[in-house]
């Protein structure tokens, strides 16, 4: 019994920096799934995604004209040092196979109309310009900047904190039962479990006010709705020292025809440091420019004597 | 950062403006006038590290030699930062030329492309999403 | 590796010691701290006026008695803010016009230690390398390194910049790098960005803590000053810190006019 309380205060008294490292440790051949206290999966660090593979595939057109040309996230070469060293990837999207979100009617409908109603009311603008969420799963996909992420792990939970919009997002794994029906959240109810190395998460119970992407770089999919059906599992799998290996599966029905999934690797970054992302707190030159542009128009307009 | 390597951080930034979109999270026309370039001279007044964007102050005499306010949209502060951007790049009294887009709402306002420093150097500010004009080569 | 019996020895006299200090006997986390974990809340009107202050009417009419200010025994040691003259003045004003001009109203970030005293809860989420704290309100969020300060922040914010360490079974933490923008209270106590706080986090039993604050900032006090209060643990089955984004509820009221008319 005493030698195991001097061990502990052994370990105690060793520099913490021992326990994380300055920068990424090189991946090792020997590596080993280490655990947690409590007899998890140790995931736990700072997690970058910096990636500029496109969203989706480009489309093939009957025509042979091509669709919108899938967008890649250029400004994440800039921080070419930090993406995940894995091999390039046509999409995010992995299923369908073609790599296409099959999009209902209806969700196109919603954001076609959202997307050209921004200048009438904060309510037709993404919930990252409204500053008050990115969105899950939405919250991962890569940006141009800020693609920090990082996981805790104490008894029972799981807990992210991404970069933006300063969210942490606290996933227990004991078991729990998820909120009651009636209680709905922009970025829903998320409850964890492991299978094996792999964190699986299953979020419920969202507001359906929120979107099912926000960044420029999800093109045609930014400001397609989440509705309060949508049933959203992700599985975190850490494959080596510096690699987890992250996969969401969306089933939201009147939003897409059929489960769809994106995949990418978080690669570690101990060495990056998250900065506050406070947003609404001067989000007022967005409202009063793009709100106010609307009205300035709508004034403009009439005086010509068009409508 | 060195200098050197900010240097070659933005000639890459400055050759990617061609390849396509850059990502952010909202989108350039809703806030900004493709059609109304401007171009500022202006002294530094105050820059405001504020996310989602940084904006760059700065007084400009017009020719009626009125001196007039103009808020400048940058980039977010912790990508500026990351890239060896600080706060005291942009020190207050510093003279600075603005090229960038007017906002829509026809206050003194613009979506700035670049800056131009005093030692000739320009410096990309990163500010918006799909749609402007230097950003998108067909549009 | 292997351990002269010197240091051994120290380490146990060392621990002896503190045993004798220490009164917390509650659970341990794998590396000996107090378990901290968890869900608490202040239980007092703090967030009205740190000072002792007396029931009093809301800023709201229609509100009546539920808007009406509770009275407080007050949570200042000494039961004095030592303003700068300059700054007494900007107080006042600050607190005659709160309805207008609290950064809480509109859901801006609350700042530490208002962040603690709010009327609503928040999560400990406790590592030996790193202490979370994610409030409630506004989804506001602190990562602590349990290290020291590597350095002036490159760039100033509404939590500030935190940095932890143990001392026996007191969690001390360390914030600086604010921006001048948060408010302590509704009275409209205020601070600069030089703000300097101090925080320590003394477990009483698994379910109470004793929170301390010493503030120093002296372009706007002439001394630093402190504030205590006990934090209590919530005791639910599941208890869940939920989502309190209140964006939407300001939009309206800080955009309003800005809207087209005919929208809603």
């Amino acid at each position: 019994m005493i030698r195991a309380y001097i061990a502990l205060l052994l370990l105690a008294s060793l520099p913490l920096a021992a326990q994380t490292p300055a920068r990424t440790a090189p991946a090792t051949k020997t590596w080993k799934q280490g655990k947690t206290p409590d007899g998890q999966p140790d995931i736990q660090g700072v997690w970058v995604n910096f990636d500029s593979t496109p969203f989706e595939r480009a489309a093939a057109s009957a025509t042979g004209t091509s669709a919108a040309p899938a967008s890649g996230n250029q400004n994440a070469l800039l921080f070419a040092d930090r993406a995940p060293k894995v091999q390039q990837r046509p999409s995010m999207v992995v299923d369908p196979p073609d790599g296409r979100v099959p999009l209902t009617p209806w969700a196109e409908q919603q954001r076609d109309y959202d997307l050209s109603h921004v200048q009438d009311s904060w309510e037709y603008n993404t919930t990252w310009e409204r500053c008050i969420t990115r969105g899950i799963p939405a919250a991962i996909f890569p940006a141009g900047y800020n693609n920090g992420y990082q996981i805790l792990q104490t008894p029972g939970q799981v807990v992210i904190l991404y970069e933006m919009i300063h969210e942490a997002r606290i996933i227990p794994v004991d078991g729990r039962p998820h909120l009651p029906a009636a209680l709905r959240q922009w970025n829903g109810d998320p409850r964890g479990h492991w299978e094996g190395n792999t964190l699986v998460v299953e979020t419920t119970n969202f507001n359906g006010k929120g979107m099912i992407a926000t960044n420029a770089a999800s093109a045609r999919i930014r400001s397609v709705p989440e509705t309060e059906n949508a049933h959203i599992v992700e599985r975190f799998t850490r494959v080596d020292e510096n690699t987890i290996n992250y996969e969401v599966t969306i089933d939201d029905p009147k939003v897409a025809s059929a489960p769809w999934k994106v995949a990418m690797p978080l690669a570690r970054d101990d060495s990056y440091k998250i900065y506050e992302y406070m947003c609404h707190e001067a989000n007022r030159d967005y409202m009063e420019i793009t709100l106010g542009g609307g009205r300035l128009k709508e004034k403009t307009d009439a005086a010509a004597g068009r409508k | 950062m060195t200098r050197t390597k900010i240097s070659w951080t933005l000639a890459a930034f400055g050759l990617l403006l061609a390849a396509g979109p850059l990502a952010a999270h909202h989108s350039f026309s809703a806030e900004f006038d493709a059609d109304k370039p401007v171009t500022l001279h202006g002294v530094v007044t105050k820059v405001e590290w504020t996310n989602p964007h940084a904006w760059i102050n700065i007084d400009v005499k017009g020719d009626d030699g009125q001196t007039v306010a103009w808020r400048i949209e940058a980039g977010a502060p912790n990508a500026l930062l990351r890239r060896g951007f600080t706060k005291a790049y942009l020190p207050p009294g510093t003279a600075i030329v603005v090229e960038g887009f007017r906002a829509k709402d026809g206050s003194n306002r613009a979506n700035g492309s670049n800056v131009t420093t005093p030692d000739g150097k320009k410096l990309f500010l990163g500010s918006s999403g799909t749609g402007a004009p230097y950003e998108e080569k067909g549009k | 590796m292997r351990v002269p019996l010197a240091i051994i020895l120290t380490l146990i006299a060392g621990v002896v010691t503190l045993a004798a200090q220490t009164r917390y006997t509650g659970p341990r986390t794998a590396d000996g701290k107090p378990d901290l974990n968890g869900i608490w809340q202040a239980m007092n009107t703090a967030d009205w006026d740190l000072l002792p202050h007396a029931a009093a009417q809301g800023p709201v009419l229609a509100l009546g008695a539920a808007g009406a200010q509770p009275p407080g025994l007050g949570v200042v040691e000494g039961d004095d803010i030592p303003y700068l003259p300059a700054a007494t003045a900007k107080k006042k004003l600050n607190g005659a016009h709160w309805l207008t001009e609290d950064p809480e109203v509109k859901c801006f970030l609350p700042g530490v230690p208002r962040a603690t005293y709010m009327p609503y809860p928040f999560q400990i989420v406790q590592t030996p390398s790193n202490v979370l704290i994610a409030y409630q309100f506004a989804s506001a969020v602190r990562s602590i390194p349990l290290k020291a300060r590597p350095g002036e922040s490159p760039a100033d914010s509404w939590m500030g910049d935190s940095y932890g360490h143990w001392e026996g079974d007191t969690l001390v933490v360390d914030v600086k790098g604010f921006t001048d923008t948060t408010w302590f209270s509704r009275a409209g106590d205020f601070h600069s960005d030089e703000l300097h706080v101090v925080e320590r986090y003394t477990p009483l039993s698994h379910d109470a803590i004793q929170y301390e604050a010493t503030i120093e900032d002296p372009q706007t006090f002439s001394r630093p000053w402190k504030i205590s209060m006990p934090l209590y643990r919530h005791l639910e089955k599941n208890a869940q810190l939920l989502e309190f984004k209140c964006v939407e509820f300001v939009e309206e009221l800080m955009y309003g006019p800005l809207r087209k008319q005919s929208s809603k």
